[in-house]
């Protein structure tokens, strides 16, 4: 009997082993296909209008945007791919290829992921997490969806990597739970974890810092849309937005996920939550705290002293390394240096387009096309969101920002919406998702025990309405700024 | 009356370090003398923004020697000064990022790394441990700087050859048990550097500085001194300094006791013993290695720069697992790349603020002075050139030099060829990290680990010295050739 389970465990083995390895030969496959085609286009006659070099450069976008798609090898190999494929096609002289490395808002990156891997060696959030446990009785449960939902998404200032903010939001979210004493993946448990998974990552639309699919989606805009939509512009776009669906979200989760008989009566008998005390604020957290404060100040205020983001992020970096909150070791190790890069080779994307005019030569082609949205924004953003939120099905956060904003932004001025707003309105529609491989910080939340798939996708439909109603309310406030024409 | 140090609590410890260590009143000094360079009134043709970077280079060059803090760190500060003061516009400080030589810096030092993982370098070093034996030191140094010297008709590039050379030297110094940054260490390590990349001036095609600078004479000129001129004219100075060079490791960097007796008791026997078959991930290594090495020497064919021929090398190891993710993002210095990208601005903004220009200014008029006794000349050349290498890098020196220095040729009665290649043989001594890319990469290549700052500046003072040496010792043999009247 037994030798028949092992045998039968073994052949489930095999059949795995044989899947895994059919998965790896049917994306490996793809790339010769991806590089075939890619290599046909190059070859095929200009499109009338298009310059030779243009023409190569579309056939080199298309191949890197097919490899980001399938996720083969990380971003930024892709990206540095993309950079050779310049030099050696002679499509721009080498000045203009890493262009992209001499901006500002390149800086801006490491700047600001800088003072994320600073933020990330303190003890910050979990104090917060811990304050916030102690100022609230558990038994205000609705104080606590709603507080997690908000703190969650200042906490994208903090930490701008929405995965981190999950790992550290899962278990703060558990924590409360047990001591509110819900049993897991009660609709009780589940609420105060999907409230604080989706405030803590998936709210990262708020702030230009507070994802990397945010950085990425910028950094694709020209150098003087980029200086004119910095952080506290973007700040301002998504402010109504981030309500919006805070406060849809916030009834979602109370009318989807209702509180059984036993929940309730379990919720009116605890007492104050008792968690584990992380000790004194140290000096170096509240040399963080200092510093991000400060920080922050600058960004709000670039438009009165006119320092750009890019320069008091560094001037932040520095004060963090100067007194040792991050040490050398870290400034090494825990930026992400592959991404840097590729947010440089980003920024190159947008010069070498305009250099060889291929924005122009979008907006000609899809002029016709788009001449039907001219004075009907919500009509432009509602096709934007539905293709969005399909492409989602199979591309991650960060390859659908990347293709999209290469699409929308040719188009911002046929139909008259400021080029950050589109960036805005596209990463809130990537941040809509349903199932769960769709997203990274989702296994992280999923991992915990918290909720099911099934609490989950009620809550994650609820997000797609409450995304859609925000955009919908945002139209004339936008308007109202002027970024819509 | 101060309190008692010891009953202080560890706040005010901590500020109590911070205003009365060395560091601070380094700092302070260095500011000092920054206001006062900052405030002087501007000659001609630098304006008053040049007179302030010149006052931020002077308070760089101050933290940079008495290694206040660690050089990227007062690198970004450099940067945040120039563009938070307006000494020059983001673009133009940002401008070393988008050099080409700022990638090959990223190429080079992930090529190291891959060198470093594999053994490959240990069974080189196992060869030429067998071929000399190991406790005779000084017939390394010799290898190591004969042997750098030689390369450099094969490989034109001074970076290039560093990236050979330095984990070459360390495997050797690995082979002989020597410790990282001990005197055996180091002195291999700078040999290999010295020769392979600092001794340029021997072939007209060893560096492109040469090229460069030789291309500025006139077609008579350029006809009396080509290929075999260059290589006769400077073949005597050159030994003096490669002997110099010898004695100057084996003396500067005398081997401990304990680092003699580990040498006398490691027999070649020891040293060769087997170790296991090369790999096939190593072979695949190996061949793009070669694969490199091959587009190096053949970019004059292709067409194709170094920094790109390295960083395809790079994406190969990449794309090939030869060189992982999560190494690439830890194991390269990362610091030390964003630090390069400064230093490549550095020259940037020199040129953009006419600081070259006014050195030229300044040195052609003193130069001028002793145009009447060659040896005089030759020794305020040396003096100027060196001078003027603190300020601006090898190449950009070379072709300013020369431009000053062609029309003082016949006042002179020195060939104006041989004032091109002592210029260059000059300017390939320094003293400090920040004058030299190669040194850089040299530094970095090897993890920071073969030598220290410290080491390398007793062989680079005694490089001075042994230039100075080879120039007034070849005096009398360059006027029995005729290039001095």
């Amino acid at each position: 009997m037994i030798n028949q389970v092992e045998a039968a465990k073994s052949a489930t083995g095999k059949v795995f082993w044989r899947l895994e390895n059919a998965k790896a030969l049917l994306l490996a496959g793809r790339v010769p296909l991806i590089l075939f085609v890619s290599a046909a286009i190059a070859l095929l006659e200009p499109v009338p209008g298009l310059a030779p070099k243009a023409h190569l450069f579309l056939a080199t976008l298309f191949g890197a945007v097919a490899l980001w798609m399938i996720a083969v090898v990380a971003e930024y190999i892709v990206g540095l791919l993309l950079l050779l494929s310049w030099v050696v096609l002679d499509i721009v002289p080498v000045k203009t290829a890493l262009g992209g490395f001499s901006q500002d808002s390149w800086f801006f990156v490491i700047g600001a992921l800088g003072i994320a891997a600073a933020i990330g060696n303190t003890p910050l959030l979990a104090r917060a997490a811990h304050y916030m446990l102690r100022a609230i009785p558990v038994r205000c449960q609705r104080t606590y969806t709603l507080c997690l939902l908000a703190a969650g998404s200042v906490c994208g200032l903090l930490l701008p990597a929405g995965k981190a903010r999950a790992a550290v939001a899962a278990p703060v979210s558990q924590a409360i739970a047990r001591t509110a004493g819900f049993k897991p993946r009660s609709n009780g448990a589940a609420a105060i974890s999907l409230a604080a998974f989706v405030g803590f990552s998936q709210m990262s639309f708020l702030f230009l810092t507070a994802s990397e699919v945010c950085l990425i989606a910028w950094n694709f805009l020209p150098p003087a849309t980029k200086a004119d939509f910095g952080w506290l512009p973007w700040f301002l776009v998504a402010l109504p937005a981030g309500l919006c669906v805070s406060a849809t979200m916030f009834v979602a989760i109370r009318w989807l996920l209702p509180l059984s008989e036993d929940e309730s009566r379990l919720l009116t008998q605890s007492a104050r939550a008792v968690v584990d005390e992380l000790g004194p604020m140290s000096r170096r957290e509240r040399i963080a705290l200092a510093i991000m404060v400060a920080t922050v100040a600058g960004w709000v205020t670039a438009s009165l002293h006119g320092i750009s983001e890019a320069w008091i992020a560094l001037a932040a970096l520095l004060a963090l390394l100067l007194l040792d909150v991050l040490d050398d070791s870290g400034f090494r190790k825990s930026l992400d240096w592959g991404q840097v890069l590729f947010y440089g080779v980003l920024n190159s994307v947008s010069l070498v387009a305009t250099e060889l005019k291929v924005d122009s030569w979008f907006m000609r082609l899809s002029d016709q096309l788009l001449r039907g949205f001219a004075g009907q924004p919500f009509a432009f953003l509602l096709v934007v969101f539905v293709l969005i939120s399909l492409l989602r099905l199979g591309l991650r956060k960060s390859a659908t920002a990347a293709l999209f904003t290469v699409t929308l932004l040719p188009l911002s001025q046929i139909v008259g919406i400021h080029p950050g707003v589109l960036i805005v309105a596209a990463v809130m529609a990537s941040e809509c998702f349903l199932l769960g491989y769709q997203d990274g910080p989702y296994q992280i939340a999923y991992s915990a025990g918290g909720f099911t798939h099934a609490q989950a996708r009620k809550v994650l439909c609820a997000k797609y309405v409450a995304t859609l109603l925000a955009l919908a309310v945002c139209v004339p406030y936008w308007r109202f700024l002027g970024y819509i024409r | 009356m101060l309190a008692e140090p010891t009953t202080l609590p560890p706040e005010s410890e901590f500020w109590t370090k911070l205003i009365l260590n060395r560091q601070t009143l380094v700092l302070l000094a260095a500011a000092i003398m920054g206001l006062v360079v900052w405030n002087l009134t501007p000659v001609t043709p630098l304006d008053e923004n040049g007179m302030h970077f010149l006052a931020t280079l002077l308070v760089a060059v101050i933290l940079w020697v008495f290694e206040v803090f660690d050089e990227y760190i007062v690198g970004l500060l450099l940067l945040l000064f120039w563009v938070g003061l307006s000494i020059a516009p983001a673009k133009v400080a940002l401008g070393g990022f988008s050099e080409d030589s700022w990638f090959f810096t990223i190429g080079a030092l992930g090529l190291a790394v891959v060198l470093a993982k594999s053994s490959l370098l240990q069974r080189l070093s196992l060869r030429i441990v067998g071929w000399i034996p190991i406790r005779c030191q000084k017939a390394y140094y010799c290898f190591l700087l004969g042997a750098g010297v030689f390369a450099a008709p094969l490989l034109p590039s001074g970076k290039v050859r560093a990236v050979v050379a330095v984990p070459v030297s360390q495997a050797l110094s690995d082979a002989c048990g020597f410790a990282g940054k001990s005197n055996g260490a180091a002195a291999l390590s700078l040999a290999a550097f010295v020769g392979f990349s600092e001794m340029c001036f021997m072939f007209l095609t060893g560096g492109t500085q040469n090229l460069l600078a030789w291309n500025f004479l006139p077609p008579q000129a350029k006809a009396e001194f080509g290929w075999l001129t260059w290589f006769v004219a400077m073949l005597p100075a050159s030994l003096v300094v490669t002997v110099s060079m010898v004695l100057a490791v084996y003396f500067l960097l005398p081997l401990s006791e304990n680092e003699k007796n580990m040498l006398r008791a490691k027999t070649s026997a020891d040293s060769l013993a087997p170790i296991d078959p090369i790999s096939r991930q190593e072979k695949v290594t190996l061949f793009i290695l070669i694969l490199t090495v091959a587009g190096w020497l053949t970019t004059s064919l292709h067409g194709l720069g170094e920094a790109w021929v390295a960083l395809a090398a790079l994406l190969m190891f990449l794309l090939n697992g030869t060189l992982t993710e999560k190494s690439f993002r830890n194991d390269l210095d990362w610091g030390l790349i964003v630090y390069f990208g400064v230093l490549n601005s550095l020259a940037v903004v020199a040129e953009r603020l006419k600081v070259d220009r006014f050195l030229m200014l300044q040195g052609g008029q003193m130069l001028k002075g002793f145009a009447a006794e060659p040896l005089l000349f030759l020794l305020a050349l040396f003096f100027f050139v060196a001078a003027v290498r603190f300020f601006i890098r090898k190449t950009p020196a070379a072709a300013l030099i020369t431009a000053a220095l062609i029309p003082l040729s016949d006042a002179t009665g020195i060939h104006a060829g041989l004032l091109v290649a002592v210029s260059i043989m000059v300017g390939e001594c320094f003293l400090l990290s920040y004058q030299d890319g190669n040194y850089q990469i040299a530094f970095a290549g090897s993890g920071r680990a073969a030598f220290s700052h410290e080491q390398a500046r007793k062989i680079l003072a005694a490089k001075y010295l042994a230039t100075l040496v080879a120039i007034v010792m070849s005096i009398p043999y360059w006027r029995w050739l005729g290039f001095i009247r």
